[in-house]
């Protein structure tokens, strides 16, 4: 189902990062955007349909390390506080 | 503003239950003139700064100005829409629609050249309006119109949520928001569901429904280990796919032996005789239920762990 989906406000790095990839993983699609939602306290994470597979998602705090590849540096919220984040796309396993 | 809102509460018209104060004047509806002025005034100064943090402000400011106009445009229409249903005059009804249209959008103009590009047009359709036929009009039946309305509407407002969600300020600026804005904003007039409306209005709403409602539907908060679960059943799907396309016919049985295996552990019924391609189909099928139901996920994912080698 690609497309804008909100994703709820209040939840730590790690399980952001575990729900955007579920998404990713069940509904054969890849993350192109996050954003907060200027009307709520929760997030809208934008995808498009991918049928190659693609490496987990990790989320850390902005200049925070990680392994892969930074996709994308938004400002979201993480557990209820707007926060800036890094995404990264970690290598196929 | 309050005498419409009046008129939509229904009071002695039996088409409504009366409306509660709070929604008659929402405190975060009604975006005034001079604030809107501002906020534009704002995001320009913010886009000109061009740093990475004042493009991150005008995105809001965008987002922000922009639901606030949705919510006035919104808030006229359901007046509008109840006016419609209560069957008054129905030539009245076509004079005030492009009244309340032009209200609400001219609320939020700010610019005098754009004000007289809607008056224009509003001067359009009463000149429209007039020439219609009255019979021609009234051989419609207002639930058709409403539903042709209620369908360029939601599909507008899709649009313009996926939009504001997932372009930044440089694809999609304020003056790309304020042409959606405005269309969506006529996509709820009669003149422009007279112009489109069809048979098929009914399924046309039924299916803008459908794509709003998949826009706004919240995505299923997930743990690492679901996480893992998840990319775990994708790569077993890529790995039966790439057996099943192969021209290895051992490899394509046993893909095909596995499917099956996997489908029944997780209660699903494949059929005897199904070949490969039926039964990754059947497989994506139980990914995508697995989606939005933690159950059908763990199900799914012991089916896998267990069935492939």
């Amino acid at each position: 189902m690609a497309g804008t989906i909100p994703v709820a406000g209040n939840l730590s790095m790690d399980d952001l990062a575990a729900t955007l990839t579920s998404e990713e993983q069940l509904g054969f699609e890849q993350l192109t955007g996050l954003h907060v939602d200027p009307n709520a306290v929760r997030n809208l994470a934008a995808f498009i349909e991918q049928n190659n597979p693609l490496g987990k998602l990790a989320v850390v705090a902005r200049g925070a390390a990680s392994e892969g590849q930074n996709i994308m540096s938004p400002n979201v919220y993480i557990s209820g506080a707007k926060t800036d984040i890094d995404v990264y796309r970690l290598p196929l396993a | 503003m309050a005498c419409i809102l009046a008129l939509a509460s229904g009071c002695g018209s039996g088409m409504a239950p009366k409306m509660p104060k709070e929604i008659q004047v929402p405190s975060n509806s009604l975006y005034p003139v001079n604030q809107f002025n501002d906020d534009v005034s704002h995001y320009r100064d913010d886009v000109k700064a061009g740093t990475r943090d004042s493009l991150a402000a005008a995105l809001l400011l965008r987002n922000q100005m922009a639901y606030r106009v949705m919510a006035d445009i919104e808030s006229n229409y359901g007046s509008f829409e109840m006016k419609l249903s209560s069957g008054r005059a129905i030539q009245a009804t076509l004079a005030d629609a492009t009244s309340l249209g032009l209200t609400a959008a001219t609320t939020v103009v700010g610019a005098s050249d754009v004000k007289d590009i809607l008056a224009a047009t509003g001067t359009a359709f009463q000149g429209a309006w007039t020439s219609y036929d009255k019979n021609f009009f009234q051989q419609k039946t207002t639930e058709a119109i409403i539903a042709q309305m209620r369908a360029a509407r939601k599909t507008k407002q899709a649009q313009l949520i996926a939009s504001l969600a997932t372009r930044d300020v440089t694809s999609y600026p304020w003056e790309a928001t304020w042409i959606d804005l405005v269309d969506f904003f006529y996509a709820g007039t009669v003149p422009s569901a007279m112009v489109e409306i069809a048979s098929n209005a009914g399924a046309q709403a039924d299916k803008a429904t459908e794509k709003l409602n998949n826009t706004v539907a919240a995505l299923v908060p997930r743990t690492p280990t679901q996480a893992l679960q998840a990319v775990d059943i994708r790569s077993a799907y890529t790995k039966l796919a790439a057996a099943i396309a192969g021209k290895d016919a051992a490899q394509v049985n046993d893909a095909v032996a596995t499917l099956h295996k996997i489908l029944t552990a997780a209660g699903y019924s494949p059929a005897d005789d199904e070949g490969g391609d039926a039964l990754l189909a059947d497989l994506r099928k139980a990914m995508a239920e697995a989606r939005t139901d933690n159950d059908k996920l763990a199900k799914l994912s012991e089916a896998v762990a267990a069935n492939m080698k």
